[in-house]
């Protein structure tokens, strides 16, 4: 839905999991770019967690009620949600098509929620601050806000699975030949590198169950940027960014090469080129130095 | 030359090929079979049949009504002990391959459904959606894997099969993979390998299915039997010739012309679009020909109208054909009709064998589409070809593992393995000749399709034999393109061409020879049926003075022939 | 005219090389129909498998403009009006051109029994076991798999770990586990469970990929909550979704602390304490200690009513 002109860009905002806790930095920079971008974001610390792709592996009517919660609370505002994880995306984009194609599951909700004094009226649109960007805000409209531009770098998006998959849940971006990450990238001043693994996995849910498969998944994305030139891989999922960055030297360990790469999150690039400082984004939380990159832009 | 050693060698992995494995490992532990074929197995042209697969089953039905549509069907050329014989095993298929995991369509009781088809007085044909033989391939070679005495040999295509002394000993087979030529040494061998109209230019066959097997035997001294009766199938989606199955008539479906016609009411009151298939065939190619056909960019069509079945029925009963025509041509069955056309779609004919599928030539067998028992005679009934590969492949697959209980592995001559190296990669492969093989199969099926298909006349029949013959000595002089040695393509297709050729020259001669109409046969200066010159099988000897014809009688056990109304 | 770049792997040189063809496209040629243009008037060594033509037997897989697709269910023109790339499967050892060797797949789908598991007994019955339409059209979805191998190719998991068994094989196992006739559920699910059933990403890839719509992605999620069940929480993989269950439960959002302990044990949290000492210094403490969101309530008010069902 493309909204031009004097239009309110008000979001109930939603920031997962990470972004409250291991990945603070990603909050801090959506908060700071969402307000000079003229965004508006309107907290509810209620808002549970999505479910990771993990609970609906135990539960999945749990996994479903939980996020129609979440979507009640905005809809009772009458607001869309801004994501800032491709997961949570995913899921919460999962619970609004399961809600609506599945009237056994959908009944079933109902009721748990009029439980909680709470009902859905299956009202809510869910969208990732990407897809803000690129349907809602515009990127023609970015560009005028850009006052340092991004000459220079070669950067390589990394999606992540569940902004992308499956499409007809997500309906977002081309699943197999995405652009909205490039295009960003080219708005910003700086150049895309597309590398094989841009569309696949990062490896996050196998960290934990066995962790030298999740190594190679990780390495190997690494190694692929990193040939193709890239100073650094940008990702719109704080999932992808633990997996990326903070487990970073166990990857490259995992595909026995040397790979350093720095991984911003999404709204971390869109600061830089807005003018934001670098220690406002948070940046000096990355376990991997984003010291060069901020050399090459000469900040 | 390497040599692989295994009881049983079954050529050909579709229906009839992995049902005899299954039916051979049965019998005893002790045998080892070996299942060679040139695809992996579920990549068999077997999983292209969508209609049913016929059985008596049910209070209503019988033996001898199945038989007796089937003879009728047949235009009384089948041999009725034959038939007999299938209408009474096909249902315990059918179980078995339930007790196997088939997912056969179910009443709301649970029981298998079965569904009205073309030509049979009864709804007998037990169906899968519109994917049977998928769903029936799928459930055989799961099964297969069960065995530890199967060993496939998968991406072999076979060259040759040995004979000598009077019986069949082994065969000759290239690994794709490596290039490398292999014998094999056995003590029976069954040809599992399909039927021929590759040979035609508008067919439903995939492109593997080649018929190589029928010239294997062909060549090694066995007669190919009443290779003139191709079926040609009604409904084939132009212009690829894709099979849409007879069950979208089988469950509601219009055939109509230009005019807006149901036109089948000139031709079949009774039975309407759900006349046997040469019946439909013919009065489609005359509505063609009598200028009320559809004119598309690919020729003239006829169309087959489904959108008065409703989207629900259509999802339930023929989704994979509302699949198929979205994805080739961008058009949905539930609101626009399907453009077809009739298709060659069925060798009645093929190896010549008796009701225990052993062929003339001790210890070959032959079962399945290659093989002609004859179950189909002239014509053949829709969802009898799955039920006959089905029965006679676990006959085959039987009786070969008996024969090799109590058999000893023969010799392989070793002067034929050295001699089929040389005609295969010397002659063959190293060709220097000028002609392109893509051109002289052009060539062959664009003369098939013109003169050896539905209506045929003396004069385009004899034209047709002289042009195949002048292509089988062009392909003396074809060469391959691809050199490699590694999975070579290019080679595979001149073999197959090698093998068209021949099922050509025999199809052509054959309907020359014929001077009567029967089932798919129609002859336009002999349109009537003479039961008295005619009613025997056509039987075509390879020799190496050209195809030697001679007849066999047609075993009548309790149907007369009578007219053949519908 | 269409441009295809094809990447043909040369089976002597053991590299990958590109031929370039200029194809006439006209509406309604397939990809495949384009590549047995090639074959027959521009280049008679360009080998790929093809048979049926008709979406159904799975030989013509490739990937073309980034999309894993059937070639012979894909219109030219819809993939584009200019130039095309075409490459052979991944996960793959190469033979030649566009053909890999498929025994890998092939051996794993035989290693899963995919056949109907029943005592001897029942196999000697002369009449069918009873299933409902309904029993069917659970388990008929995943009967349709063509064995094309396109999941096999996009799984970024086998990418990295050819140990894992891939969307096909998997999704075959659910295929037995849940027809109502098979006796073996039990087993079957046991086997998958401790052979790597947990190693799936949950990417969709294979979803994506499956030109038939079988979702194997979702087959192998069903399964794992199957196994849950069936077999209980003895894999890694289970302990992390109960216990990242558990958790939201205790706090509304994920304390990672707690959840990677529930995950791994006390041995396997020591061992990432290195990277806990880094993280904490660059100021992304774990800490174990955590409040619950606002209105905790209404989460384990959820939590109950959803309990045993």
């Amino acid at each position: 839905m493309r909204r031009r002109g004097e239009v309110k860009l008000k979001y109930a905002y939603y920031p997962g999991c990470i972004a409250k806790t291991s990945g603070k930095e990603l909050d801090a920079a959506t908060r700071i770019v969402a307000e000079k971008m003229g965004i508006q974001l309107i907290d509810f610390p209620e808002f549970s967690c999505c479910g990771g792709a993990v609970i609906d592996e135990a539960d999945v009517a749990l996994n479903i009620a939980l996020n129609a919660r979440n979507l009640a609370i905005a809809e009772s505002q009458r607001l869309p949600i801004l994501t800032v994880c491709s997961t949570c995306q995913g899921m919460l984009s999962r619970a609004n098509k399961v809600l609506r194609e599945n009237k056994e599951m959908s009944t079933k909700i109902t009721n748990i929620l009029q439980k909680i004094g709470m009902q859905y009226n299956g009202g809510t649109e869910v969208k990732h601050l990407l897809q803000i960007i690129v349907e809602d805000y515009g990127l023609e409209r970015l560009r005028g806000l850009v006052t340092y531009p991004l000459k220079g770098l070669k950067i390589a998006p990394f999606y992540g699975c569940h902004l992308l998959r499956p499409a007809d849940v997500v309906r977002f971006d081309d699943p197999w030949n995405p652009r909205s990450l490039e295009d960003l990238t080219s708005a910003l001043g700086a150049e895309p590198i597309r590398f094989r693994g841009r569309i696949e996995c990062c490896g996050f849910p196998l960290l934990f169950i066995k962790e030298s498969t999740a190594n190679k998944m990780a390495g190997s994305l690494l190694v692929e940027a990193v040939e193709g030139g890239a100073d650094l891989i940008v990702t719109p999922c704080p999932l992808c960014h633990v997996s990326l960055d903070t487990f970073q030297s166990k990857a490259a360990k995992g595909v026995k090469k040397r790979v350093s790469i720095p991984i911003l999150h999404l709204p971390q690039l869109v600061g830089l080129a807005l003018g934001i400082k670098a220690t406002a984004l948070g940046l000096s939380r990355h376990m991997v130095s984003v010291k060069d990159v901020l050399k090459k832009i000469k900040r | 030359m390497e040599v692989h050693t295994h009881d049983i060698v079954i050529v050909g992995a579709g229906l009839a090929g992995l049902r005899a494995a299954i039916a051979a490992a049965e019998i005893s532990k002790n045998i080892e079979i070996a299942v060679i074929s040139k695809v992996y197995p579920t990549r068999s042209h077997s999983v292209c049949a969508q209609g049913g697969t016929a059985a008596v089953m049910r209070e209503g039905d019988s033996y001898d009504l199945h038989a007796w549509d089937t003879v009728k069907g047949s235009d009384f050329l089948a041999d009725q002990d034959v038939v007999e014989f299938f209408v009474k095993r096909s249902s315990e298929e059918i179980i078995r391959l339930e007790h196997w995991g088939m997912p056969w369509s179910r009443t709301p009781d649970g029981k298998i459904a079965q569904r009205p088809f073309g030509g049979h007085s009864f709804p007998r044909s037990c169906f899968s959606a519109d994917l049977v033989g998928f769903q029936e391939m799928h459930t055989l070679y799961g099964r297969a894997l069960a065995y530890d005495n199967i060993k496939f040999y998968d991406e072999w295509y076979v060259t040759s099969l040995i004979a000598e002394e009077g019986r069949a000993k082994g065969l000759t087979a290239i690994e794709l993979k490596t290039g490398t030529m292999n014998a094999f040494r056995a003590k029976a061998i069954i040809m599992a390998t399909g039927g021929a109209c590759r040979i035609y230019r508008f067919t439903t066959y995939s492109y593997t299915a080649t018929g190589d097997g029928m010239v294997l035997a062909y060549r090694a001294g066995v007669p190919l039997e009443d290779m003139e009766f191709v079926q040609f199938h009604p409904t084939g989606l132009v212009p690829s010739g894709v099979l849409i199955s007879e069950a979208a008539r089988g469950e509601g479906g219009y055939l109509i012309n230009r005019k807006g016609e149901r036109f089948m009411e000139r031709y079949a009151k009774k039975m309407m679009e759900l006349a046997p298939r040469d019946i439909v065939a013919r009065a489609e190619m005359t509505e063609i020909m009598e200028g009320r056909g559809f004119e598309g960019p690919s020729g003239p069509y006829i169309a087959l109208d489904l959108t008065h079945l409703g989207k629900e029925k259509i999802n339930e009963r023929l989704p994979y054909i509302r699949e198929v025509t979205q994805r080739l041509l961008g058009i949905d069955p539930v609101h626009e009709p399907i453009p077809i056309a009739p298709a060659a779609h069925y060798s009645m004919g093929g190896i010549r064998v008796n009701i225990k599928t052993a062929t003339p030539l001790p210890y070959l067998f032959a079962a399945g589409e290659c093989s002609c028992l004859s179950l189909h005679g002239a014509n053949r009934l829709g969802t009898n070809s799955t039920a006959e590969c089905l029965v006679f492949g676990a006959v085959a697959g039987e009786e070969a593992a008996k024969l090799a209980l109590t058999s000893e592995f023969p010799d392989l001559p070793k002067d034929r393995l050295v001699e089929e190296e040389k005609r295969v990669f010397d002659q063959i492969l190293g060709n220097e000749g000028g002609e392109r093989i893509s051109e002289i199969r052009m060539q062959m099926m664009n003369v098939m399709n013109e003169k050896v298909w539905i209506f045929r006349d003396e004069k385009r029949l004899t034209e047709a034999v002289k042009e195949i013959r002048a292509l089988k000595e062009k392909f003396k002089r074809a060469k391959v393109e691809d050199s490699s040695k590694v999975f070579n393509l290019g080679l595979i297709n001149a073999l197959e061409l090698d093998s068209m050729l021949e099922l050509a020259e025999v199809t052509a001669l054959s309907a020359l020879n014929r001077r009567e109409s029967r089932g798919a046969h129609f002859r336009v200066d002999y349109p009537q049926r003479d039961d008295a010159n005619w009613l025997k099988h056509t039987l075509v000897y390879y020799t190496v003075d050209g195809p030697r014809i001679d007849y066999a009688p047609v075993t009548i056990t309790k149907w007369q022939p009578t007219e053949r109304k519908y | 005219m269409v441009t295809l770049n094809v990447v043909r792997y040369d089976s002597e040189k053991k590299q990958y090389v590109t031929s370039t063809y200029k194809v006439p496209a006209k509406k309604g040629m397939t990809l495949l129909d384009a590549l047995l243009y090639i074959r027959d008037n521009l280049d008679g060594t360009l080998t790929m498998r093809h048979s049926c033509r008709m979406g159904l037997c799975g030989s013509c897989a490739v990937i073309a403009n980034n999309k894993h697709v059937l070639a012979c269910y894909t219109q030219l023109l819809d993939l584009s009006t200019d130039t095309i790339t075409v490459t052979p499967l991944q996960n793959l050892p190469m033979i030649k051109d566009l053909v890999p060797d498929l025994k890998p797949f092939f051996d794993r789908y035989k290693l899963v029994k995919p056949y109907l598991i029943r005592p001897e007994e029942d196999l000697r019955k002369d009449t069918e076991f009873l299933q409902s339409p309904e029993e069917l059209s659970r388990y008929w979805d995943l009967t349709l798999c063509i064995k094309c191998a396109l999941c096999y190719s996009a799984c970024p998991v086998l990418k990295a770990d050819k140990d894992f068994y891939g969307p096909a094989a998997i999704a075959t196992i659910h295929r037995f586990a849940i027809d109502s006739r098979d006796k073996a559920t039990k087993s079957r699910v046991e086997e998958i469970t401790r052979n790597g059933l947990w190693w799936c990403a949950r990417c969709y890839l294979c979803v994506e990929a499956c030109p038939k719509f079988i979702k194997p992605g979702e087959a192998i999620t069903d399964l794992k909550v199957l196994s849950c069940r069936e077999v209980g929480v003895l894999e890694r993989g289970a302990k992390h979704a109960v216990a990242f269950k558990q958790n939201i439960e205790k706090y509304g959002i994920l304390n990672e602390a707690n959840l990677i302990k529930d995950t791994v044990g006390i041995g396997g949290l020591l061992k990432l304490l290195p990277l806990g000492l880094k993280m904490a210094i660059k100021g992304k403490p774990l800490t174990p200690f955590q409040k619950p969101i606002p209105k905790i309530e209404e989460i384990r008010r959820i939590y109950e009513e959803t309990r045993g069902s």
